[in-house]
């Protein structure tokens, strides 16, 4: 099965290998995690415009370092790179200025846990999902919201604060477009995962 | 959409921490409502799925599908894991608070070209002549920023703390690839990187920023070297290759032929004004 993007590079069988190595201090076994992952962590701290570059690379730095801590508590995999993104975005929340999402981040870190291996429906595999982003995307009328989610989740360059400056809108105007796609995004998944349960 | 104000009929209305905890606990009622509720988009809903805190499983869903979505391929970042390698398995017994970590590639270039350039910057000039051509030349300058966010020109042999983060600077004659390695005696070379070098004199950088070697978790004699390669060395000798394989093949560059080395040498040392010493 695939695990990240690169379905002939990154198998789950290599991620579950490296894993193994690594919870036992591999130091080769987690470069190889890190050069797997570091790009989509870096999107994710990316996706916060208040952050700059020494804020992203601090985030995906404390990512793992913080991973590499605890790997023994990754028991499967698939479950890994879900729990590198949430690190990832709780260290982002905390570098956030705003105190709102301080606020949030607090719970969040108090809550940090056991990373989730759930059993996932055909219908939420991760292509299925890649394919679910992507037509939300299409379905939102043309406007800077959708200019914005396609930038940065389509072709995937950019930082939400470099969009900001491409587009000349607030930083706070980019995230905010951007988290509420991703709220879009999360609700669409998780309607799709209780209509899995109903059955 | 749905609106805060519409389709409340239903037994759970829009979701809430109530009607969350309903489907953290599978309630079947809970479950039936917000399958067919969601299945259309929901402002309320959505609103409580951005602000709401305790949605780990399904946040880790959605951003590894947001993060694939663009299917870019890995990149190769030897710094970064450098940097958090050192972080993650100090080599040491005695490791120097947390560090500096990642500076800001527009903040860098800031400071590294307002930083005075007095006499105690040292340029490292090497050039060798390649396959009877030109003779290539490679200076390197290094510029060291401190905790304190000081940034001082680096000399040869300078102390400086494990806190400071050394920038590097190179001249060349000709573009060409070079790679950047780590050099401590009694210890096999380790490559922080490989670069394309253009003509002039240019920060050294890579697509994601300015280069940035943090010290941390580093003591005693340590060298930067840049090693400049003759044109189709380096597709030659990393093509196909993993990263450890990679890395472990750019460790040797400086004993290719016709590389052309630049060196820096430095001391690191835990002491207050180690950045002022000579």
């Amino acid at each position: 099965m695939c695990v990240g993007w690169e379905e002939d590079v990154m198998t789950e069988e290599q991620v579950a290998a490296w894993l193994e190595r690594a919870a036992r201090r591999d130091q080769l076994a987690c470069r190889e995690l890190y050069q797997a992952f570091h790009g989509s962590v870096r999107r994710v701290a990316e996706g916060f415009a208040a952050l700059g570059s020494a804020e992203v690379e601090d985030v995906v730095q404390e990512t793992f370092v913080r991973a590499f801590r605890s790997l023994s508590r990754v028991h499967h995999p698939r479950a890994f790179s879900g729990w590198l993104h949430t690190i990832a975005r709780h260290i982002a929340l905390s570098l956030d200025r705003s105190a709102r999402r301080r606020e949030r981040v607090r719970d969040a870190l108090a809550r940090e846990g056991e990373p989730a291996t759930p059993a996932l429906p055909e219908a939420l595999q991760l292509e299925r999902r890649v394919a679910v982003v992507r037509a939300l995307i299409e379905e939102l009328p043309e406007g800077p919201e959708k200019q914005t989610a396609h930038l940065f989740y389509v072709e995937g360059t950019q930082s939400a604060r470099e969009i900001a400056e491409q587009l000349g809108l607030g930083k706070s105007a980019v995230t905010m477009r951007l988290e509420r796609f991703r709220a879009r995004v999360k609700r669409e998944l998780l309607a799709r995962l209780l209509a899995a349960e109903v059955g | 959409m749905k609106t805060p104000s519409e389709d409340t009929h239903g037994p759970f209305g829009h979701l809430d921490a109530a009607s969350w905890r309903a489907l953290e606990n599978h309630e079947p009622a809970a479950v039936a409502y917000f399958a067919r509720h969601l299945a259309a988009p929901c402002e309320a809903c959505e609103a409580f799925l951005t602000e709401a805190s305790g949605q780990d499983e399904l946040d880790a869903l959605a951003d590894e599908a947001l993060m694939a979505t663009a299917g870019l391929p890995p990149r190769e970042d030897a710094l970064g894991w450098e940097r958090v390698r050192r972080r993650a398995f100090p080599s040491r017994a005695r490791t120097w608070g947390v560090g500096l970590g990642a500076l800001s590639a527009a903040a860098v270039l800031v400071l590294l070209v307002a930083a005075p350039r007095t006499g105690r910057e040292v340029d490292l000039r090497s050039s060798e002549r390649v396959k009877g051509g030109a003779p290539l030349v490679l200076e390197l300058t290094a510029a060291a920023q401190l905790p304190d966010g000081r940034v001082l020109p680096v000399a040869q042999g300078q102390a400086l703390p494990p806190e400071a983060v050394v920038l590097l600077r190179y001249h060349t004659s000709e573009a060409t690839q070079a790679v950047l390695l780590r050099e401590v005696p009694g210890e096999a070379p380790r490559a922080l990187g490989h670069f394309s070098l253009e003509p002039g004199t240019h920060e050294l950088a890579e697509a994601s920023g300015l280069v940035g070697v943090s010290l941390e978790g580093e003591a005693g004699a340590l060298a930067l070297a840049l090693v400049a390669l003759p044109p189709g060395t380096l597709a030659g000798r990393i093509e196909d290759h993993g990263s450890e394989q990679k890395a472990a093949t750019l460790s040797h560059a400086a004993g290719w032929p016709g590389a052309v080395a630049a060196r820096i040498h430095l001391r690191v040392e835990p002491t207050d004004d180690s950045a002022t010493e000579r």
